[in-house]
């Protein structure tokens, strides 16, 4: 069922979104990748599909974007009870600064830093593709609410 | 006659005499008449003098009895008032009309009855006069000398002709006399009456207690054999003033019995008789003996403030409560170059300065009316033109009473210690608007440093993020080309891409390498006691890898316990033994050695020993410096950021680093940390700017 939902790459650089979807094509994940180019459109995408069924699997969120920024957007996500639950997979070309820390309290899912080492980027993808997408099943909003 | 006022004594002799003489007339007037010695009497009246003859005594008589001051009456032989004037109705307060007809002995005290029976019989023989009282209405008794004759109009029938004189009046001046007597006698003065030859009169107890001589040794004496008076002018002079003035006045110098001296206040009266020929003197003597004695006291303590004030350098003035100087002292005339006389007065005022003169006369004026020290700091002139500040300070001198008899203060030259004084406070200030620009530098340097470390940061951010990115894609795309395509490529091409993705992960080695750095030099440094074999025994954890099948001679001795920022001491001995590994990776058998010795200052001086590849002394300079190295690539890796960090981190410990090699031949790296734990470093971040 989780394989069927996409899986969205917000991303502002061309270069990252082309080596980022290289390696997800690497994988061959059935999942159907939807790339966005900045903040205000993961949000707007959202708004219109909170509460139905059509929500992605896993958002691949880049943090420096302009407009809206990544951490931005992981805020709206994360205080947004119908959005809370969504999978949220922080991308950032830096370990610096406060963005890690922040990103957690946060609430994100996971932090990746994109190495230098196209390797091991490839394999960092294709382990949060993998996991997100497939691995792990996200609970419905309903089910949290009766588990807890 | 009957003033409230207090009759003298010689007005109440006066008096006296005057009753008296009427009295004598009056008898005398009765005398001849009932002789026959005149024919007429001549009456002294308010229409002027009447005549009245005896020829036909009956109308005539009446006038005069009415007119009489005196109470008259005729009497039968059994007291029978047979005629009785006004007067005498007046003394007895009683209707005239009621008294004609009664009994004399009405008019008596019922127990003086016998008295007047046998004063008439005594009148029988010849005049008789005696003393008694009449009983008045209103029950009073009138004193008054009664005189009583016989009046025979024939020998059946005997009347008696009776005159009464109000002796009240008398009585009242002899009682006067008497209280005066009393008044000369208790008086403490010494009061003394003499005549005109200096022989002693009256004598009172005020004299007998000053000069010890009883009255009656005194009366008859010449005076000046008794007292010896010294007289502050010619006895000449004195007596010709008390006969044109009638009175004298001075302080004169007497002799006791016995032998002591008094000073005495005189006071002298010239006595005269109705004529006003001079009769005696009187003389009225205060002792001021002991009002001398303090007096003198008093003089010579003035004396010894006089020397004192002269001997003080202050200037010292006195002055009246209205701000009239009467005294200054030598002092004051060399400082001002005024006169005394140009300074008595009100001319003490010139030499106040010309702004302070308001001030001082306001701060005198609240002195005078609150009775508080009179104090205020003005410049007065000196005698060259000049002006010198002054602290002038007055207090009140009060009498017996209390009320401010005069000022007394002093002028102090403080001119030196007011100008130092400005001068402190001069520099004061300077030192204030210095110490204020110092600490707006500060803010200003601060809120700089503050700016650029943003700038720092933000530009950190940015190498670590926008420099990494494009590093990140060349070496992305490179390796997508080489997956595609590496089997189709020679050798020579192969070695290209190769060579093209590790010099891209060099230089994102280089960047996060500059981070750190950069981090390690802005990071706060939070010390705190750190066990440094703690922090040896975790290095070498961390390195295992790195010793991993290797040959490796560890030498570890204990190492102290220092105030270091744990994070960043692990951070250094793990770059200095992390070298230590790299660079005795040639040798069969790698002996490192980890020790501690004592550096100055109780410093604890920390050092890592190899037997490595040891450097050239020569390039020592570079050893410390950012992306420095001292060996190629092909023989070590490394970024050349690594020593940099460690010097960073020591310094900023306040401690130092340095290193001994030689090459080939191992080196040794030192770092040395202050005993003390630091405190008080709370500007590390600042402190590290400035030093970056």
């Amino acid at each position: 069922m989780n394989s069927l939902k996409p899986i969205w790459l917000v991303e502002d650089s061309v270069d990252d979104i082309e080596l980022t979807l290289a390696a997800l094509e690497n994988i061959h994940l059935a999942n159907h990748v939807i790339v966005m180019r900045d903040g205000s459109e993961v949000i707007d995408g959202l708004d219109a599909r909170a509460g139905n069924d059509s929500l992605p699997a896993v958002i691949l969120l880049d943090i420096k974007m302009p407009k809206i920024t990544g951490i931005e957007v992981l805020r709206r996500i994360k205080t947004d009870p119908r959005l809370k639950t969504l999978p949220v997979v922080m991308l950032t070309s830096s370990r610096q600064g406060p963005d890690v820390l922040e990103c957690y309290v946060l609430g994100a899912n996971a932090y990746v830093v994109k190495p230098v080492e196209s390797a091991a980027f490839f394999e960092a993808v294709k382990a949060v593709g993998n996991f997100w997408a497939v691995v792990n099943e996200r609970p419905d909003a309903v089910n949290l609410d009766e588990g807890r | 006659m009957r003033s409230s006022r207090r009759k003298t004594e010689r007005e109440l002799r006066v008096e006296l005499e005057r009753v008296e003489a009427r009295l004598h007339e009056l008898e005398a007037t009765q005398n001849a008449i009932r002789r026959g010695d005149v024919d007429a009497i001549v009456v002294e009246g308010p229409n002027g003098s009447q005549v009245f003859t005896l020829q036909s005594p009956e109308d005539p008589y009446r006038i005069l009895a009415e007119r009489m001051n005196e109470g008259a009456a005729t009497l039968s032989a059994d007291g029978t008032i047979l005629f009785c004037n006004r007067r005498l109705a007046e003394m007895v307060k009683r209707p005239a009309e009621q008294l004609l007809g009664a009994s004399f002995f009405s008019l008596l005290r019922q127990d003086e009855g016998n008295a007047l029976r046998h004063f008439l019989e005594s009148a029988m023989k010849q005049d008789v006069r005696a003393e008694g009282e009449l009983l008045q209405k209103n029950g009073k008794l009138l004193p008054v000398q009664l005189s009583l004759s016989l009046v025979s109009f024939s020998d059946l029938e005997k009347v008696f002709c009776l005159v009464a004189t109000d002796l009240n009046e008398l009585t009242l001046a002899k009682r006067g006399l008497r209280q005066q007597n009393e008044i000369f006698e208790l008086a403490h003065d010494a009061i003394l009456i003499r005549d005109l030859h200096g022989r002693v009169q009256s004598w009172n107890r005020g004299a007998k207690d000053l000069y010890g001589w009883p009255a009656e040794e005194a009366v008859g004496r010449v005076i000046s054999d008794l007292l010896h008076t010294q007289f502050p002018e010619p006895f000449g002079a004195i007596e010709a003033l008390l006969l044109a003035s009638k009175e004298w006045e001075g302080e004169v110098t007497q002799t006791r019995r016995g032998g002591g001296t008094v000073v005495v206040a005189s006071r002298w009266s010239l006595l005269r008789d109705e004529r006003g020929n001079p009769t005696a003197i009187l003389e009225i003597n205060r002792d001021i003996t002991a009002r001398k004695e303090a007096e003198v006291a008093l003089q010579k303590s003035e004396d010894a403030y006089r020397k004192l004030a002269e001997l003080v350098p202050q200037l010292v003035w006195k002055c009246t409560p209205d701000g009239l100087n009467i005294y200054f002292n030598r002092q004051w005339v060399e400082y001002t170059g005024l006169t005394l006389e140009e300074s008595y007065g009100e001319g003490w005022n010139t030499p106040f300065h010309p702004d302070d003169k308001t001030p001082a006369w306001k701060a005198w004026k609240h002195a005078v009316e609150t009775g508080e020290t009179y104090r205020i700091d003005c410049r007065l002139r000196a005698a060259n033109g000049s002006y010198r500040w002054f602290l002038i300070k007055g207090i009140p001198l009060q009498d017996d009473k209390g009320s401010v008899v005069e000022w007394f203060g002093t002028c102090t030259d403080v001119d030196d210690l007011k100008r130092s004084e400005e001068a402190r406070c001069r520099a004061n200030e300077e030192l204030r608007e210095l110490n204020q620009e110092l600490e707006s530098r500060v803010a200003l340097r601060t809120r700089e440093l503050a700016d650029s470390m943003k700038d720092l940061e933000s530009f950190a951010y940015s190498v670590s993020h926008d420099l990494r990115a494009p590093l990140r894609h060349i070496d992305g795309f490179l390796t997508l080309l080489s997956t595609r395509t590496y089997a189709t490529l020679d050798d020579s091409s192969k070695h290209y891409v190769d060579r093209a993705i590790l010099a891209s992960r060099r230089m994102g080695q280089l960047i996060d390498d500059l981070l750190q750095f950069s981090r390690t030099g802005r990071a706060q440094i939070h010390k705190m006691p750190v066990d440094l074999n703690a922090v040896v025994r975790a290095v070498l954890r961390e390195l295992e890898p790195e010793s991993f099948e290797r040959k490796i001679d560890w030498h570890l001795t204990p190492l102290p316990q220092l105030a270091a920022d744990k994070a960043m001491l692990l951070q250094v001995i793990e770059n200095l033994v992390g070298n230590a590994l790299k660079f005795t990776r040639g040798r069969e058998t790698a002996k490192i050695e980890i020790g501690c010795k004592p550096g100055l200052n109780g410093e604890s001086v920390i050092f890592i020993r190899d037997n490595g590849a040891g450097f050239d002394m020569r390039y020592y300079n570079k050893l410390f410096q950012v992306f420095q190295r001292l060996h190629g690539d092909h023989e070590f890796e490394g970024t050349g950021i690594g020593l940099a960090i460690c010097r960073s981190v020591v310094e900023r410990h306040g401690g130092r680093i340095w290193a001994e090699g030689s090459v080939a031949d191992g080196a040794t790296f030192y770092f040395s940390l202050p005993a003390d734990c630091g405190e008080g470093e709370q500007h590390e971040l600042v402190e590290a700017h400035l030093a970056g």
